[in-house]
This record gives C-alpha cells, structure tokens and sequence, in this order.
C-alpha cells in the first residue's frame, strides 16, 4: 500500500495550514461566533422588487406611477360563503355584519374604503322624474325579517353588485378591503405577514363553519401566505441534516468523521449567512436555496476529506500525515472544482433580476466559504480527532474488496458497453430534444404561480374567480399625458378606441378604464338610456359623467390613467399577445400628449419578466457552459478531456429541459438559474473523476484499469456526493410554494443524473475518444 | 447704446421665433385620431358589445350599436359585420327599401347605405351640423332683424327681441362648440322612403332629407320646444307621424310631417320609445315603467298597469296582437289587447334597448349585452354577457 501523493512535496499553503494548527483553531472559531450572531438575524423578506427586472422599460413606467397604482391593487376581498342556502338569510347576515366589524378594526385596513353589504358606501340607485334616488342596501330599519330580507334582495338587485360584491349565485358576498401601504397615522409600514395572520385568526378560525365558508384572496394575503411557507422551509433544512447524518454515518461508519464534516459544514452555512447580512443582501424565498446547496456542497467535499484520510489511516499514516496527505491529495481537484461551481454561479449575474443576482451571490459566498471550512478547517480538525478505530476496520474490510456496481461502471471502458451507452444515452437525448421543444415560458398554473394549484389560498381565489365576475390576471398599461389632461377629451377617445382594440384582442375578457366610468356616467346622467352610451367632446359633460369615478382609475394630478385589461390566463404566448397588441396600436395611433405605456398590474410584470428571461436563458447557458469549459481545459489541457466532461453535463441539461416541458414546469425566475446550479456543482464529479483517470493514465494503466483505479479512489465518494446533494434539495420538493418545489424537483434531478452520467458516460466517451490508446502497452 | 439696442432686437427676435415655433408645435398637435372619420374596426365580439337598435331592410336584420358597429344576418343565420366608415356609437337604424337605409349616431352622424346594409358610409358629421345650424339660425337672426326693422307694436316687438336673442345665443353655442368638436348625438332616424328621411337627436335637433341624403335641412323650429329637450324616437305610419322625447314631449304630425303640433303628455318624465300597432293605437314608454296607449293618435291615454319601475325603452307589436316593451334589468313586457300585462325577465338582467319579432313566440333583443334571445339561450357567451352586463 502507498500513496502515490506522500511522494509529493508539501505545498506551502499546506505548511501555512499544518503549521499553526492551533491559532487557526482560534481564528476559524472567532470568525463562526462573529458571522454566526449575524446570521441569527437574517429575516427572511419577500419584496416583490426584488423579483421583477427592474431595468426593463415596462417597469421603469411602473415604477415612475407606482404610488398612484397603489390603490389599485392592494386589495384583499374576504368572500363568506352561505353553504346551506343563499346570503338572504337573517343568521347569515348578522354574521356577515360581525365579520364586517371585525375586518374594520385590523390595522391596514383602509376604513373608508372598505366595502360590503353592511357598509354605508354600498348604495342602490335609482332614476326617477325628479333626478337620483338611492340608499344603502341594507335597508332602513332593517330587522332580520322576512320582508326586510326581501328589501335587501330587491336593493341588491338594482345597485349593480350583482358579480362584484355579491356571487352570481348569490350564495356568497364579499367584504373589500382595501389596504394602506403606510399607516395614515402613525407611518408604519403594512406588515403583510401580521395583517396576513390576523385575517387568520380573526376572520378565518373564527368565523368558519359547517354554515359559514371563508375565502380570501389579495396579495396581502399572498405575500403572508409565502413568508409562512419559506419559514417552514427552516424544519426542512433540519430534515435535510438528520438525512446527511445518517447517509454519512453508513458512509464512514465513525462518528467523529460524520460530526466533523456535518460541523464544518454547518460552520460554512453560517458564515454564507452572517456575510449575507454583513453585505446588506437579504435573503428571499428563491436565495433560500443556497444554505441547503452550500451544506451539500459542504459534505460532498468534507467525504472527499475524510475518504481520503482513512484511506491513509488503512495505510498506516499517524493522523496528522493522514491529514496532510489528504489535504494534499485533494486541494487542487477541490479548488478547480469549488472554482468552477462559484464562478458557475457567478454567471447568473448577467439576469437582471434581483433575486436572481442575490441567489448569485449568495451561492458564490457560500462555495467560496465551503472552500475554507471544508479543505481548511476539517483537516485540521481531523489532524487532531483521526478516524476512530471503528471507522479505519470498516475502511480496511470494504477496502479489499471491489463493489460489484463498481465492477458494472468500469465495463463501460469496453467497446461494447461504452458504444451501447452512447446510443442509449443518443437516444435519451432525442427524447430530451423533441419535449424541450415544447419547452414554455413563464408560469403555466392558474391562481397565484408562487403558490401549489391547490394551496387554500389558490383554491379561495378559483372560488372567487368561478362566482364573480372577475379575473385575477390583469395587464394594466398607463395612459401618460400632461397633468389635468387624463380626461381631455382627445385622450378618452384615443383610450375607448384603445380599449376596443384590445379586447378584439385573443385572451382579453374584459377592459376596463376611466373611459368605462365616463360612458356609464353618460349614461347615468342621461336617465339610464342606453342611446348616451358614449363620450361626449365637452369637457364640463365629461366632468359630470365623472362626478362618481372610484379611487385609483386617475392619478391625483390628473396625467395618468390606468386602463386595466382583465385575461383569460397569465400564459407566456397570451402575454405576448397582449403585448404586441399594444405595440401594434401604438404604432397605427400617435397622439401627441399622450402615451400608453406598459406595464403594471401582475401580467404586466410577468411579461417583463418573460422577457428578460427569454433573452436570459440562451446567454446564461453560453456563459456557464463557456466558463466550465474553459476551466475543464484549464485543468487538463486536452480537448478530448473537456468533451468527456462537458458532453454527460449537456446531456443532463437538455434531459432537464425536457422534463420540464413534460411536468409543465415553465422557465421563469425560479427555474433559470436552476440550470446554471446544476452545470455548476454537476461539473465536480467530472473533474474528481478525470482528474483520477489523468492521474491512472500516466502512470501507463490500461484505459479499464485506470477507471477501475479512479472508481476505487473517488467513485465511493461521487456516488455519496451526488446523493448528499440531492438529498439536499429534494426535501424542497414538499415546498408549500410552489416554485421551490419546482426548483427542488429540477435540481434533485440534475444531481442525480449529472452523477450517473459522470459515472457512466465519462468511461464511454472515453472509450469513443480513443483517450489513453496512446499509452496502452 | 448701439449694442444694448443691438441685443434687445436680438432677445426680441428669440421672443418672436419662439412664439412662432409654439404655434407650429401647435399645430402638430392635431390627433392623428377622429371618431367619426375612424373606419370601425373589425371584430368578432360584436354580437356581445353593446347594440342599441335592429332593424329589418325587409330580407335581412341588421343591429347597430357602439364602435361604429354593424351586423347584419345573412341566408344561414350567422351575423356578418358591415363596412362602416365611423367609429362612433350608432344610435339608430332604418330601411327605406330593401337597399336604401339610413342610420344615426354620435358627434352628429348620420350613415347611409344603398346596398342593403352591407357597407354603409357618411352623409353628415358634426362639424357640417354645427355649420348647417349656424346658417340656420343666422338666417333666423336676419329675418328677425327686418320685422322688428318694420314692426310698430310694442307687443310684438318685445317678444321679437326675446327671439332674436333666443337665436343669438344658439349661434353662441355654436361657435363654442366649434372649438370643442361637436357634442349633439342624433337619437333615432325615420326612413319615408328612398329619398326623405328626418333625423332627432339631442337638444332639439331636428333634420330632413329630401334627396336620399345629399342634402339635410334643419327642421327644429317645426316644433314648439322652448326647453331644447332630447327627441328620443320618431315614427310614422301613412301620414301620421310621432315624436316622443325628454320631459313627456309629445308631438304629433298629420301631414307626413310638414307641420307639428305639440300634443298633451300623459307623463311629465322622460319618454325613451313609441310603436303603433295594428289597430294604429299609439304606444308610448319611458322612465320608471310608465306607459301610455291611445286609441286616437295621441288626444288621449290610457296608463298601462306595468308592474315595474324599470325604464323601458323599445317595443313592437306582434302578428296576434300582443304588444312587446322592452327595458331595463332584462325586462319584457308582454301586453294583450286587453291590455294585460305579463311580466318576463331574461336571465341576462341586462339593460335591453330594441326588439323585434323573428317568428311565433321567438324575438331578438339589443342591448348592454349585445344580441340577446328569447326564449333566453343561455350560452356561455350570453352568462359572461349577462355578468358584465349587470355591472
């Protein structure tokens, strides 16, 4: 038995290391309590900023009305459902009174702005001889009796609510509650995840019964749902970590081995974190990621160690040249490959996304930390534990002897085997090829994308969307003109003749503007006769046609309005529509004075978002692939090396691409830097593998022989290197939001596949490339 | 001295380019847009956008409505849209013949078609209406000026300056509204025969064609209506013709319209509709469920029990003798010669403008909602329809 590698003279960054064992100990350990307390308090934060492209012109224009479309969308609707019958019931209605009052006193709630049957906002009208005539709904002296009940039937009936605040089935109505950002009074900002909550306790566990039916939408309500669900994610990490535990266990069979590179790697974790908030970076539901892939990246190179070490305890080194040895062994292989993954990583900055850039970021601190904890702080943490004895007896038994999967991955040195693979694998990559065709942008699912098809939150809003007459996907363009000019009358018209075009457009149900509420006013105005259905060219008949105009449909000076475009669905191709549609209108139609400009609402953003991503998804593959190439060339100077390589992971990634389109998995915010995560990590076990089969080859093995060698020195490790990781993410797949669960799925896959590609398709290509013939004896 | 002068004419010259160069930005500022001159778009949501009146060119039936909209039904049944060359909301719809038709709208315009409805084009705008009553009254003020020249009794000569500055004032209006664009839709259109047709519409307006078109005279001084009210429907059987309107107005004509009379309403609120039946009893409709027949061309009238207080807007009478009114919240009034009345709702409770008789039993309605049928064909479109429409 000897180590090829104990020939090797000591680096200097190895007698750095190994020198002053102690003061390092003493460091490593001030570093961990300092970036540990800050890590302690990383909250995690869900603005919606930092999700969107925020160069990209649609929302530039956003932005610049942000705060005079804020009325418009900050609105949760409480729908309280009459189970056994409809809402002209006595008992019904004073529970809907109560729940009225109680969402009254929740702080955020706009009050003079909430509306539902029990509030005085909510009005009949009427025309008569002599003008208006109206009241609110509830009628006077209201009683809970039969007749009383039958006034409030006919009341309904005639203020219009019908499809807005009360189902078409009349078996529900909804109380509307409009937010405030900032607290009138004491300046506050909203706390979505509390209001979220409180609509919970008080309204929701309160109220629901057998009788009473509870259904809440708005974003509030999404933004508290999301947070609640990324907490939860907190118990899956703690999963992810008794899983590793006992993998590592099974793997090493020594206690002190599993303890000290589930610590160190923890240790890497809490530094990513404590930096994170060092450099102001928040931490979001998609940068969550990170900790799990910086803890299995941790633990796949802490295996590498600690292999390694009991190899060279098998050998009969002392524990401190064991360590030595390993750290020596593994170093360059480790850095070349934690390089690769940060630098993989670091590609990702290109998307103009936030949160993509965090994720980033964040990836990047944490491969660089797993550098120092896991190649630094565990070799000298083993230098001074060793292994135990139990695990150097397990490590002798199993060494002798060759894992029979082992036996099987080495056969694909031969001609046959290598040759099938390759075809098989051809074939595979057909597949891949012809499902990614179908390949879409964006989120595929009805309701909320961030959330599960059927979370509560998403089956509380297809409730709404089924009884009411209303769509939750809204394209919103702002019409732009010079201040008090919203509602001159070339704009209105330049608008209706807009409106009417887009709803001629494919996936338009319905738009709806300031243009809408000056032709009812005309309407109104002119007795209810329909014949007046119009805009008028005079200003003071516009004024008075606007005598009634909800919030939100103009700015406060008058040089915007918002015309709001209702969908069918919040698809990639229906947004794409939409927004050619504008285009192409804006192209037939100038006015000086006034531009439609897009985008806001929630499929405004989604089409920016579309967009960046669309224009992303190509680049973003050009630079990880680029960069991982080069740095495979880098290390082993040999094309033929970096095809063997680069081939299985490219192989992995149109696979990936595939499964997406098959599991209906759009490419969106989430899932694009997917992709880059697992060429990044996925390269690893290429470079551990090849840089064992360079290292069998000049010493003049057989190309079959130098697997087998390499196998018996990584291949242990690889697998247990892939598993980990996976392990890592999978727990994900349980996700309550729904785009975790999708990144949790891709990435389990990429891992797994990357692995058995490696493992598989390396010896193949090999073979295919005629690599090491030249060294045959 | 010489270069301070030398810089004022420098600085005035900056003032004067400057204004210049304001009015050529200006000028630039015209819209590109015009509703009335805009050719209505193309569209397959028609039949559920809004329709406010059909009509029959006596083979097929053709609806108008919003957007310069046209449809018209072809052989099989399935509504095809028309060529029209404006954008403005189409008020009413006529046939003179089975080609000639004529149809009204918004901002002042009046449509013509010669083949049946299929493409249908602009005889008068706003812009001409303004001119052509501008005319109208100025020729009023000139008359006016050359009696009150030779009139002597005081009298007479007071009541003639209340005129003249009666008259002044529209002309006023007018030249306000030159800047603004016209304002006045036309509200309903009765199509005599290929060459005359008379035009309502808001505020008084009354116009007449005797030339299929080509030239409209403004009438409205034919009727006594001091207060310029909104004539909301005319119509016409051999010679006698009726107008209803804003405030109860009620005019009647015996002579194919040459000369009016003002008639006493039965209703001092607003009425939106009238139809004659078979018997050429008059029926006439409007605000909060009010409406009136009379046996004797509008002498007297008789109150129809309705059982609603929704506005109603249109009606026809049928083969055997039931009179149809339609109106608000999907209502269908259906009265017998008994004048009883049975009270139909259609699902939509949509607002609903116009009806005619397809078959026995079987009528097509206009409205918020578009094209609507009774019996009631809920399909799909029509739920979404109706849901929007109760709105």
């Amino acid at each position: 038995m000897d180590n090829p590698i104990s020939k090797k003279p000591a680096g200097i960054i190895e007698k750095l290391l190994f020198g002053f064992r102690a003061p390092w100990l003493v460091i490593f350990l001030l570093i961990t309590v300092f970036l540990g307390y800050n890590a302690a308090q990383v909250r995690p934060d869900a603005s919606l900023t930092k999700m969107i492209p925020t160069h990209h012109p649609f929302i530039q224009n956003y932005f610049e009305y942000q705060d005079d479309l804020a009325s418009l969308g900050n609105v949760v609707r409480i729908a309280v459902e009459h189970k056994n019958g409809d809402i002209f019931d006595a008992e019904f209605q004073q529970e809907l009174q109560e729940i009225t009052d109680e969402v009254f006193f929740i702080p955020g709630v706009n009050r003079s702005g909430l509306r539902s049957l029990w509030t005085p906002n909510v009005r009949w009208m009427e025309v008569t001889e002599e003008g208006f005539v109206g009241g609110p709904v509830i009628p006077d002296g209201y009683d809970g009796s039969e007749q009383s009940l039958e006034q409030l039937r006919t009341n309904v009936l005639r203020s219009g609510e019908v499809g807005n605040l009360v189902a078409n089935n009349f078996e529900s109505t909804i109380i509307y509650v409009p937010l405030d950002e900032v607290h009138p009074e004491t300046g506050e900002k909203l706390d979505y995840q509390e209001f979220s909550e409180k609509l919970e306790t008080l309204v929701r566990d309160k109220y629901q019964s057998d009788d009473i039916g509870i259904h809440i939408t708005g974003f509030a309500k999404l933004i508290g749902d999301l947070i609640e669900g990324a907490e939860q994610v907190g118990l899956f990490f703690l999963l992810a970590i008794a899983i590793t535990l006992a993998m590592l266990y099974a793997y090493s069979r020594c206690w002190r081995s599993t303890f000290t590179v589930l610590g160190c790697s923890i240790i890497a974790v809490l530094w990513q974190l404590g930096i994170i908030k060092l450099i102001g970076s928040g931490i979001n539901p998609y940068s969550m990621l990170v900790p799990f892939l910086v803890f299995a990246i941790g633990v796949s190179h802490g295996v590498q160690v600690i292999n390694a070490i009991s190899h060279n305890r098998v050998a009969g080194f002392d524990k401190l040249e064991s360590a030595k040895l390993a750290f020596r062994g593994l170093y360059v292989a480790g850095l070349t490959a934690l390089a690769s993954d940060a630098i993989g990583f670091t590609t990702l900055m290109v998307i103009d996304i936030e949160v993509i850039k965090e994720l980033a970021i964040a990836a990047s601190i944490g491969v660089a930390v797993v550098v120092l904890t896991n190649l630094g702080l565990l070799p000298i943490l083993m230098s001074y534990l060793g292994t135990s004895k139990n695990g150097v007896e397990y490590e002798k038994r199993i060494e002798g002897e060759r894992h029979p999967i082992f036996e099987l991955f080495s056969k694909f040195t031969q001609p046959k085997w290598a040759y099938s693979a390759v075809a098989v694998a051809l074939a595979m990559l057909a597949w891949g090829l012809i499902n990614s065709q179908n390949m879409e942008i964006g989120d595929l699912d009805k309701g909320a994308p961030e959330l599960r098809p059927d979370s509560r939150y998403n089956q509380d809003n297809a409730f709404i969307v089924d009884n009411y007459s209303s769509s939750t996907d809204i394209f919103v363009v702002m019409a732009a003109s010079a201040p008090e000019q919203c509602i001159a009358y070339d704009n209105l018209e330049l608008m209706e003749r807009f409106s009417w075009h887009m709803e001629n457009t494919p996936g338009v149900q319905d738009v709806k503007s300031v243009v809408y509420v000056s032709k009812m006013g005309m309407f109104g105005i002119n007795e209810g006769n329909l014949k007046w259905f119009s805009l008028n060219r005079n200003k003071y008949v516009i004024n008075a046609s606007l005598s009634r105009i909800p919030d939100g449909l103009i700015n406060n000076d008058c040089s915007m309005a918002p015309i709001i475009i209702y969908l069918d669905d919040h698809k990639a191709k229906t947004l794409q529509t939409v927004v050619d549609s504008v285009e192409s209108f804006n192209g037939r139609y100038q006015q000086e004075g006034l531009d439609l400009l897009m985008a806001a609402g929630n499929s405004g953003i989604e089409a920016a978002t579309n967009s960046v991503i669309e224009k992303a998804q190509h680049k973003m593959l050009l630079w990880v692939y680029g960069v991982v190439i080069v740095l495979c060339f880098i290390s082993f100077r040999s094309l033929r090396a970096v095809a063997c390589i680069i081939l299985p992971l490219a192989f992995t990634t149109v696979m990936s691409q595939g499964l997406m389109a098959v599991l209906g998995i759009g490419i969106k915010v989430a899932t694009l830097p997917v992709i880059a995560l697992g060429v990044g990590i996925g390269v690893d076990y290429g470079i551990y593998i090849y840089s064992k089969v360079k290292e069998g080859l000049q010493q003049g093995m057989s190309l079959q022989d130098t697997y087998k060698y390499s196998l018996d020195n990584t291949g242990k490790a690889v697998g247990f290197t892939g598993l980990t990781l996976a392990i890592g993410v999978a727990t994900w797949i349980f996700s309550p939001i729904k785009f975790q669960a999708d990144m949790g799925i891709l990435l389990t896959f990429m891992f797994l596949w990357n692995m058995l590609g490696a493992l598989i398709l390396i010896p193949a290509l090999a073979r295919l490339f005629r690599v090491g013939n030249n060294n045959q004896q | 001295m010489r270069s301070s002068f030398a810089q004022f004419g420098l600085l005035l010259g900056a003032l004067f380019s400057t204004a210049v160069y304001a009015q050529d930005g200006n000028t630039t500022t015209n819209t590109d847009y015009e509703v009335i001159s805009a050719p209505a778009l193309s569209s397959d949501e028609i039949e559920r956008e809004v329709l406010i009146e059909i009509a029959s060119n006596g083979q097929q039936l053709v609806a108008v409505g919003a957007h310069g909209n046209v449809i018209r039904q072809d052989e099989s049944g399935s509504w095809i849209q028309a060529n029209v060359d404006s954008s403005v909301l189409i008020t009413s719809v006529d046939f003179a013949s089975e080609e000639k038709g004529w149809a009204t709208g918004h901002h002042g315009v009046i449509l013509t078609t010669e083949d049946g409805g299929q493409t249908w084009t602009r005889q008068l705008d706003g812009f001409q209406l303004m001119e052509l009553e501008k005319a109208f009254y100025q020729k009023k003020v000139a008359t006016l000026q050359e009696r009150l020249e030779t009139e002597e009794d005081k009298e007479v000569i007071s009541e003639l300056e209340w005129q003249l500055e009666e008259m002044q004032f529209q002309i006023s209006n007018i030249e306000v509204a030159e800047e603004e664009g016209p304002s006045k839709p036309f509200l309903d259109i009765l199509a005599v025969d290929e060459q005359t047709a008379f035009a309502i519409g808001a505020y008084g307006t009354f116009l007449k064609t005797s030339d299929g078109g080509a030239n409209w005279q403004v009438i409205s001084d034919k009727l006594e209506n001091p207060g310029g009210y909104h004539l909301n429907a005319i119509i016409a059987r051999n010679s006698d013709f009726f107008i209803v309107g804003e405030a109860g107005l009620l005019f009647s004509s015996e002579n194919s319209g040459e000369d009016w009379t003002r008639l006493e309403s039965p209703y001092r609120g607003s009425l939106f509709g009238a139809h004659l039946d078979n018997a050429n009893n008059l029926w006439v409709y409007g605000l909060r469920g009010n409406a009136y027949v009379s046996e004797d061309k509008g002498q007297s009238f008789e109150q129809i029990e309705t059982g609603t207080r929704v506005n109603l807007s249109a009606g026809v009478a049928t083969d055997s003798g039931e009179q149809l009114i339609v109106g608000h919240s999907g209502t269908i009034l259906k009265v017998d010669a008994a004048l009883n009345v049975e009270l139909l709702r259609h699902p939509s409770g949509s607002v609903m403008t116009d009806i005619v008789v397809v078959n026995d039993g079987e009528w097509l309605m206009t409205g918020r909602s578009g094209l609507l049928h009774w019996p009631a064909k809920v399909t799909e479109e029509e739920a979404l329809a109706s849901q929007q429409g109760a709105q």
